[in-house]
C-alpha cells in the first residue's frame, strides 16, 4: 500500500496529524501496532490543561486550548470536552510565593491566562476545600475531555477525509530507500514519501529505525475513579506543590490522578498497579477535600506513557534522515496538545515550516556536542 | 412482609435506620435488619431515583448499597450491625449536591 505520508502510532498525536494532513488533501496511512487509543491516548485522565505549562510549551498549548473550545464542531464528533476552569490549590504561603514568582515570568512573556486567587475566591469556587488552603491559581479556558472519544473523533474525522488507519500493524522494519520510506508489518508492506513518528512509549524504537537516538523513558501513571459522589467540585482541581489532580464528572464520579506511577512493562504492553502509592494519592485527596473520605474507589488503572528527561516533548523534523518527523514524549501532558500538534506536524510535512518555535523540542537536544 | 425464623436472640444491639431505633440480634446483617423493620429501600437509583434494595442478598449484585455511619456505598447484605450504627437510605443521584459540613 502506498501513500504520501505514513504515520506511525494511532494515538491522539498520530490521529490529529492524520486529520490535518488528510483534510488538506494528502493521502495518509496510520499504522497502529495495537488499536487506536490503546495506550496513553485512551486511558489518560483527560485533562485539557493550559495552566502551569512549561514556558516553552505555552504558545502551542494556548493555541490548542482555543482549538478545543470548538473541536466538536471542527471534527463533527463528540470529544467529551467540557470547559470547567482549572484551579491549582496553594496549600501554604510557600505555594503562594511560587505562584507569584511564576506570575512575574508569565507577565514578562506577555501571558495573562493564569490568575492568582485568594482564599475567599478559592472557597467560593471550591466550597469543600480544606479551610487551611490559602489560595491558588486558575485558568478559565481549561477543562476535561474523554480521551478515547477525543482520539477516536480525530481518527474518524481523518478517515472521512480519506486517511486509512491500519490496526495491528506493528513495525518490523522501517527503511528509507532512495526517496521512499518502506514500512514492513505483519499485515503488509507500506510505502510513502514521508514518515511521522507518533509512537508514544515506543517512539524511541521508531526513532532509531529512522536514524535518530533519543533518551526516552516510559512509565505507568495510575488513575482511580470513584463511585458517584454528591456534586462538590465544579472546576478541575490540582495543587501547586502536591501530587493532587482530580475532576468530578456530571454523573458524580471523581477521576483521581496526580502522577503516582505503577510498574510499566513495555515489552508486554502491560502495567501493574502500585497500591501503596494509590493509597498515598487517596490520602492526599482527603487532605485537601475531607468529603473524599466517603468516596468508594470503583476502578484503578495505568497506561504506558513516554517521558523525556526534561518533561518536554519531541516535536520537529528528524536530524539523521530526510522526510521524517517526530511528535512524541509528551511526558504525561500531551493530550491537551493533540489538536495543535496535529496542525504543526501537517504544516511541517507539507510546507517544511511552522509559525511556532520548536527549538526547545528538537530531538537532538540531548546529543553531546563534545566528548 | 419479612419474618425472622430465629427464635431466641442471645445478644441484641440497637441501631438507627432512617431515624427509627431498632433493636435486633447482634451479628445480623444491615439488610435483614432493615427488611424486618419494613424499611426495604437501601438506596435510590442514581439515574431514575427509583427505590432499590437487595437483589441477590449475598454480596454479588451491589444493588443494596446503603449509607452506614455517613459512609455511602456499603453493601447492606454483607455488613453486620453493631450497637449505635446509623443506617440511612443512600440518596446519591446525578443531581445531588454535597451539603457543606463543618470541619
Amino acid at each position: 500500500m502506498n501513500a504520501d505520508i505514513l504515520i506511525i502510532g494511532g494515538g491522539i498525536q498520530g490521529c490529529a496529524t492524520a486529520f490535518h494532513l488528510a483534510r488538506q488533501g494528502a493521502s495518509v496511512i496510520v499504522l497502529e501496532k495495537d488499536y487506536v487509543a490503546r495506550h496513553a491516548s485512551g486511558v489518560n485522565a483527560g485533562g485539557v490543561r493550559l495552566l502551569g505549562r512549561d514556558m516553552a510549551e505555552v504558545p502551542l498549548s494556548k493555541a490548542s486550548m482555543e482549538m478545543w473550545q470548538t473541536l466538536d464542531e471542527t471534527l463533527g464528533e463528540d470529544t467529551g470536552f467540557r470547559r470547567k476552569t482549572l484551579i491549582n490549590i496553594a496549600a501554604d504561603e510557600t505555594d503562594i510565593e511560587t505562584l507569584k514568582a511564576r506570575e512575574i515570568r508569565m507577565r514578562a512573556a506577555g501571558y495573562a491566562h493564569e490568575r492568582i486567587i485568594d482564599r475567599d475566591e478559592l472557597r467560593a469556587a471550591l466550597p469543600h476545600v480544606h479551610p487551611s488552603c490559602v489560595g491558588g491559581v486558575t485558568s478559565e479556558l481549561d477543562g476535561h475531555a474523554i480521551p478515547y472519544k477525543a482520539t477516536s473523533a480525530f481518527r474518524r474525522a481523518a478517515e472521512r477525509h480519506g486517511a486509512q488507519v491500519v490496526e495491528g500493524a506493528e513495525l518490523t522494519s522501517l527503511r528509507q530507500v532512495g526517496s521512499t520510506w518502506i514500512a514492513r508489518t505483519p499485515t503488509g508492506t507500506f510505502e510513502a514519501a514521508r514518515v511521522v513518528n507518533c509512537a508514544g512509549a515506543w517512539a524511541d524504537r521508531v526513532a532509531m529505525m529512522i536514524g535518530d537516538h533519543v533518551p526516552l523513558s516510559h512509565a505507568a501513571p495510575m488513575l482511580m475513579i470513584t463511585a458517584r459522589l454528591p456534586h462538590f467540585a465544579g472546576p478541575v482541581v490540582g495543587a501547586v506543590s502536591r501530587q493532587l489532580s482530580f475532576k468530578q464528572f456530571e454523573n458524580g464520579t471523581v477521576l483521581i490522578g496526580g502522577g503516582a506511577k505503577g510498574f510499566a512493562d513495555r515489552d508486554h504492553n502491560t502495567t501493574r498497579l502500585d497500591y501503596a502509592k494509590l493509597a498515598v494519592a487517596s490520602k492526599t485527596a482527603i487532605d485537601f477535600f475531607p468529603i473524599m473520605k466517603t468516596a468508594s474507589i470503583n476502578r484503578m488503572w495505568a497506561g504506558l506513557e513516554a517521558y523525556m528527561p526534561d518533561n518536554l516533548p519531541v516535536i520537529g523534523p528528524a536530524v539523521n534522515a530526510s522526510d521524517a518527523y517526530h511528535a512524541f514524549g509528551f511526558s504525561a501532558h500531551g493530550f491537551q496538545m493533540g489538536p495543535i500538534v496535529g496542525q504543526v506536524m501537517a504544516d511541517l510535512v507539507l510546507t517544511g515550516a511552522t509559525p511556532y518555535d520548536l527549538n526547545a523540542f528538537r530531538i537532538d537536544r540531548y546529543d553531546r556536542k563534545t566528548l | 412482609m419479612f419474618m425472622s425464623l430465629r427464635r431466641t436472640p442471645e445478644n441484641t444491639v440497637t441501631v438507627t435506620v432512617n431515624g427509627q431505633q431498632i433493636t435486633a440480634p447482634e451479628g445480623q446483617t444491615v439488610w435483614v435488619t432493615m427488611a424486618l423493620a419494613g424499611q426495604i429501600t437501601t438506596r435510590k437509583s442514581a439515574l431514575s431515583a427509583e427505590d432499590r434494595s437487595a437483589y441477590c442478598a449475598m454480596g454479588v449484585c451491589f444493588e443494596c448499597l446503603v449509607q452506614v455511619d455517613g459512609l455511602p456505598n456499603q453493601q447492606a447484605c454483607l455488613r453486620r450491625i453493631s450497637d449505635g450504627m446509623i443506617i440511612e437510605t443512600q440518596q446519591i443521584t446525578e443531581t445531588t449536591e454535597a451539603p457543606l459540613d463543618d470541619f
